[in-house]
């Protein structure tokens, strides 16, 4: 698998306090990655020093394969894109002059293009009016259109629903997963509203106290978060036999436990087992959240998420 | 590094901050001219004869220069760090050495063209004082001024690329201004001071001079040398002495501001290359 980013042990100090405290993450190409963590997990630092706004304590990352301390890791970073907590525009300017000032700093010769991504972020009717008149999510539009200028096609997001209204989340929440789906942009975004990132990611990656908990596919959260009814019998093989003959869709975890991932009468089930000879001794049912995931996960603590 | 000078060139011109700064230099020096017409006047008037040339009231207002300076570099670059964009260039690749001169470099055009403004400005006094007496020493005063605008930039450049607060960088930008301005008069002002004062005596045959006595303000030796130095090579002092028609050593002033703006620039740069930026 191709990989945009990797990091290896990554560690960022500030004083005596850890930020990083031996961060390794992958994120594939074309996934829309999810980073969560609660408040002051790193999440940010991360992508500070991914974006090359501050340097590592230790550890080392690589963008598209390029090491941070190569010659020509710039090439790499035009192809990135970022928001970094709040949006980096020019609050003296118009939407279309923020875009065209941006255009000016990658040095492109002209601004063709501008007026598309003014479409593609729904802001291409506010004309002269200043950016800081603009509500905050015409402003993360914005931030997002500026990280976009040059056509990148890895873009990091730093909590780009923080604040926003419904409407708002929604807006943004369509526009990544139309980036990611028709320019197949790479996204990588922090955020701790889980069931938001839910709703996106294909990738997700858990960190917690500077340290990545677990890295895992979106197909792998949602078999783990699935609901299902956990049986604790006397011979998983047995259950198996009996399972298949039902037809029922299962996940064997133990040599006595077992997940079943749809309703089952658990009469016939008990009678199909006693003919394999086995015994039913417990039947739970199980429907982990998001959050509860995450919780068990990252071990819970003090903050929620 | 042309890209991002051409970006911050074309942000200078929409910047508020340096249309202000260019109207103050215009209007100041012009204000200048028509109170120093207006003193030519009244000493006509009067039949006085009066010595008022272009040369010794064109420069009345350049220790002002420093402020300007120092109000303009840290609200334009303050910017940068208060409205986050900086990161836009750095995340996009932009190397840090890049970012810093030429923000350097647009600010050195900013002070470059206050003090074009206000040299229009000093125009006005042509056809009601007159012309230079000294068009040499005009020219040797206008390049002093300009390298001694770019150490001054030099100098707020650093402040304000390292300083990511941009009130604070403005509030210790002026103050430094104003401390450098203080400094250099003080200096100065002991520099003029007699080796000895003659007082008046008034005795039976009328008034008489007093035997000199050693004035305790005055400065020799080392102490004198230094406090000459620190007037002909900090920018405060050469604004000041140029105001003042005093420029001492000429050629001094032009290599120490120059020597001031690369050394800051090079500190700078050094410093932001290790900043953490948030």
């Amino acid at each position: 698998m191709d990989y945009v980013l990797e990091t290896k042990d990554l560690v960022k100090r500030y004083g005596h306090a850890k930020a990083l405290d031996g961060l390794t993450m992958r994120v594939p190409k074309g996934a829309i990655y999810g980073f969560v963590g609660r408040n002051g997990a790193g999440k940010t630092t991360l992508i500070r020093l991914v974006c090359g706004l501050q340097l590592p304590t230790s550890g080392s990352y690589s963008i598209y394969g390029r090491g941070f301390t190569s010659r020509d890791i710039s090439r790499s970073r035009r192809r990135m894109g970022a928001v970094v907590e709040t949006p980096s525009i020019y609050l003296d300017m118009s939407a279309r002059e923020n875009l065209r000032q941006q255009y000016r700093v990658l040095g492109l010769p002209s601004y063709e293009g501008v007026d598309e991504l003014l479409e593609l972020v729904g802001l291409a009717d506010t004309g002269k009016k200043k950016a800081r008149n603009f509500s905050l999510g015409m402003k993360q539009r914005l931030g997002i259109a500026i990280a976009l200028c040059g056509g990148p096609d890895f873009l990091i997001l730093d909590e780009p629903v923080n604040g926003l209204d419904p409407e708002g989340i929604i807006e943004v929440r369509e526009l990544i997963l139309r980036l990611n789906r028709e320019r197949q942009i790479t996204v990588l975004i922090s955020s701790h509203i889980l069931d938001e990132l839910a709703k996106l990611a294909t990738h997700y990656g858990f960190i917690d106290g500077g340290r990545m908990v677990r890295e895992m596919s979106a197909e792998e959260l949602e078999a783990a978060c699935r609901k299902c009814m956990r049986l604790e019998v006397t011979d998983t093989r047995a259950l198996a036999r009996a399972l298949d003959a039902m037809g029922a869709e299962y996940r064997i975890l133990s040599e006595d436990t077992a997940d079943v991932y749809e309703r089952l009468n658990v009469s016939k089930l008990a009678a199909a087992l006693q003919k394999e000879g086995c015994e039913l001794i417990s039947v739970r049912e199980r429907d982990e959240s998001l959050e509860s995931f995450y919780l068990s996960v990252v071990g819970g603590g003090e903050h929620h998420v | 590094m042309s890209d991002l000078f051409l970006a911050g060139v074309n942000r200078l011109w929409r910047s508020r901050v340096f249309q202000i700064c260019c109207l103050v230099s215009f209007v100041a020096n012009v204000f200048v001219m028509l109170a120093t017409y207006r003193q030519v006047l009244n000493y006509t008037e009067l039949g006085l004869e009066q010595s008022i040339t272009l040369d010794n009231v064109f420069y009345g207002l350049v220790p002002v220069l420093g402020v300007m300076c120092a109000v303009f570099a840290s609200l334009f670059i303050g910017t940068e760090h208060s409205d986050g964009v900086m990161r836009n260039m750095l995340v996009v690749g932009r190397a840090r050495w890049e970012i810093y001169l030429s923000n350097y470099a647009v600010c050195c055009v900013a002070a470059a063209a206050f003090l074009i403004c206000w040299f229009v400005g000093g125009l006005v006094g042509v056809p009601l004082i007159g012309v230079w007496q000294d068009v040499n020493g005009m020219l040797l005063r206008c390049a002093v001024l300009l390298l001694c605008a770019a150490s001054y930039m030099g100098i707020f450049c650093l402040l304000s690329m390292l300083c990511t607060n941009r009130a604070v960088a403005a509030v210790v930008a002026v103050l430094l201004a104003v401390a450098l301005l203080m400094f250099s008069s003080y200096m100065l002002n002991t520099l003029s001071q007699p080796e000895f004062q003659q007082g008046v005596m008034m005795t039976e045959a009328g008034p008489q001079l007093s035997e000199p006595l050693p004035n305790p303000n005055y400065v020799d030796g080392v102490k004198r040398e230094l406090f000459q130095f620190l007037s002909d090579t900090l920018p405060s002092g050469q604004s000041i002495s140029v105001c003042s028609y005093e420029l001492g050593r000429p050629v001094l002033s032009l290599v120490s501001s120059a020597v001031i703006a690369l050394l800051t620039t090079a500190a700078g740069i050094a410093c932001f290359r290790r900043k953490d930026i948030r």
